[in-house]
């Protein structure tokens, strides 16, 4: 699919979606609320680098990028069947939106309003977020044994 | 431009009562001001003046010429507290009079001798009622005395200080090993660009100058930091630290990159040198490029931080000539005894002046980057350990042959900022014009 760019386990997808006129405002206050205290139900999926949601054009477009480990297939299905409440939060305000439910709607609703990438580069492509995070449980436990016997 | 120490020095900070009569006052001074001219037959008496955004504005300074200067100059530096590191007990609202408010000029008298200083002084503030001027504070600055009551340049953690200046194209001074920056088999001057404004710079390039040029051309930025030492909470971390005497004299220089006479580790890895630490042409000719793990001299140690030479790996390495600064340093208050058995509560630190072309690229950037972060090194989170913004939570990693290495928790902060700001020092020419406009 041209719309998702993979460099080693990594991929990134942007799609841009219509906001129902006059919601913006929920909208807005739906995603601070979602990303904030460390990302809550975002970071327990485990598999998402990073995810941006940036709403322009005056207030009618929604922009969505993120970068994620595995296919695209199965982050959606996974973040469709483990926070469909979420996804209904966001997109939920969008016109044209099918509902999380379903899943191949749902994926045929993000696909469809995804944008080709053009450039895309990755300080470590081949390294997932169980992976980095596992690095740094293991250099937070070496230093303490180093602490021990130094 | 040439770096000068001398053992007293006078801080004035004033404020602009009546701008006509100041711009007069301070193209007057001009002929008073020490240059690199009459330092080659050293002077009993040195002078200097340097005016803050606010102050230029206060003396009427045109409007566009005012926002010609760059932004962090025109902010001040209390704006700029949150990238300096200065919060918590550093903040802005925690600061001595008069840098809690505003300051409009800095006057700097510095002096062979504690008389010489306190008459210029007399003389100077008796002098500036009648121009326009008001002074806010004066800060008493001079070297501590060493154990026989003789005055020796140590800070008040009782350290050696003020080794390391970095050498400047065409400023008559022999480069003394070290002084410049490596380059191939050996070192070389700085372009004068680095300090002063309108001259090529490192790039080889002439960045824009504050407008008019008969302002900007030949003037540079003084950075004034105040900066209180906690000297017994640093030997209290000593005492808790090391299992010795001697294990915290060991602790102690690799935390600073120099034993207490000043010796490198670079050069002095297992013990005090006093003999090459009092050799000029040997005690700072080092790299650390035989270095890079730090198992010497640490990669986080401060004076590591402050000057990296040669001794970062990758692309950071590339760009250390492109944030260097001039540094005086004056100790402020009395003495801690060594035999104190607590912290007196005393005012003591030291006064820096660090002067520079570009504020944002050099002082902001040492001071957030090489001091209250350790990533450009791959230190992680790590601060420095004598002046970063510690907070008790924070590590300081010696490397050691053989491993494992050594790491010290739980830092505390050794210094806090009790204030400080932005000064744009006028050349003599640009000093003298701003009569001439005065209306």
């Amino acid at each position: 699919m041209s719309v998702v760019l993979t460099t080693g386990k990594i991929s990134a997808l942007t799609a841009i979606t219509k906001i129902v006129p006059g919601h913006a405002e929920a909208l807005r206050k739906t995603l601070q609320g979602l990303t904030g205290a460390n990302g809550g139900k975002i970071s327990s999926l485990g598999t998402i680098h990073i995810v941006r949601w940036v709403i322009f054009d005056d207030d009618t477009r929604l922009f969505f990028a993120t970068n994620f480990d595995g296919s695209v297939e199965d982050y959606m299905r996974d973040f469709a069947e483990r926070a469909p409440d979420g996804i209904d939060a966001i997109w939920g305000h969008c016109e044209g939106y099918p509902g999380a439910r379903d899943y191949p709607k749902l994926r045929d609703y993000i696909l469809g309003s995804a944008i080709e990438t053009d450039g895309y580069y990755c300080a470590y492509p081949n390294s997932t977020v169980t992976d980095i995070n596992k690095a740094l449980d293991w250099k937070g436990k070496f230093d303490t044994f180093l602490d021990q016997i130094g | 431009m040439r770096p000068y120490r001398f053992p007293f020095a006078h801080y004035h900070l004033l404020n602009v009562s009546d701008a006509a009569k100041a711009r007069r006052w301070f193209g007057g001074v001009a002929g008073r001001c020490t240059t690199v001219a009459n330092l080659d037959a050293p002077p009993p008496l040195a002078f200097n003046v340097a005016l803050s955004w606010q102050g230029l504005s206060a003396i009427g300074t045109p409007e566009p010429s005012l926002s010609s200067f760059p932004q962090e100059f025109q902010q001040g530096m209390a704006a700029r507290a949150d990238r300096l590191g200065d919060v918590g007990d550093s903040a802005p609202a925690r600061w001595d009079a008069p840098f809690d408010k505003r300051v409009h000029a800095l006057v700097v008298v510095s002096a062979m001798t504690a008389a010489d200083r306190d008459a210029a002084s007399t003389a100077l503030l008796s002098d500036l009622r009648d121009n326009g001027l008001v002074a806010a504070s004066t800060i008493d600055a001079k070297l501590l005395p060493g154990p026989d009551g003789k005055l020796v340049p140590i800070e008040h953690f009782g350290y050696r200080d003020g080794i390391t200046q970095p050498a400047i194209e065409g400023s008559g001074e022999p480069a003394l090993p070290g002084a410049g920056i490596p380059d191939a088999g050996g070192w070389r001057a700085l372009k004068a660009g680095e300090f002063v404004l309108g001259q090529p710079d490192e790039t080889g390039a002439v960045p824009d100058l504050p407008t008019p040029a008969t302002l900007g051309a030949n003037g540079s930025f003084v950075v004034l930091r105040k900066l209180h030492q906690h000297v017994w909470a640093f030997r209290d971390f000593l005492r808790r630290s090391a299992t010795d005497e001697a294990d915290a004299a060991l602790v102690a220089a690799k935390m600073m990159g120099r034993w207490r006479s000043g010796a490198p580790l670079a050069l002095a890895a297992a013990q005090d040198d006093p003999a090459l630490a009092a050799d000029p042409t040997r005690n700072n000719d080092f790299t650390y490029l035989d270095d890079l793990r730090g198992t010497s001299c640490p990669v986080g140690a401060h004076v590591r931080r402050l000057n990296p030479r040669s001794g970062l790996t990758g692309p950071n390495g590339a760009s250390v000539h492109r944030h260097r600064l001039l540094r005086q340093g004056l100790p402020y208050g009395s003495h801690l005894p060594a035999d104190a058995a607590a912290d007196d509560g005393a005012e003591r630190g030291a006064i820096m002046l660090l002067v520079n072309a570009d504020i944002a690229r050099q002082f902001e950037f040492v001071q957030k980057v090489w001091i209250n972060d350790g990533d450009f090194a791959g230190l992680g989170n790590d601060k420095d350990p004598m002046i970063g913004g510690n907070d008790g939570s924070g590590f300081f990693t010696i490397p050691r042959v053989p491993p494992p290495r050594r790491r010290l928790k739980e830092l505390p902060a050794f210094v806090s900022t009790r204030g400080g700001e932005y000064f744009f020092l006028p050349g003599i020419a640009a000093l003298r014009s701003l009569a001439d406009t005065a209306s």
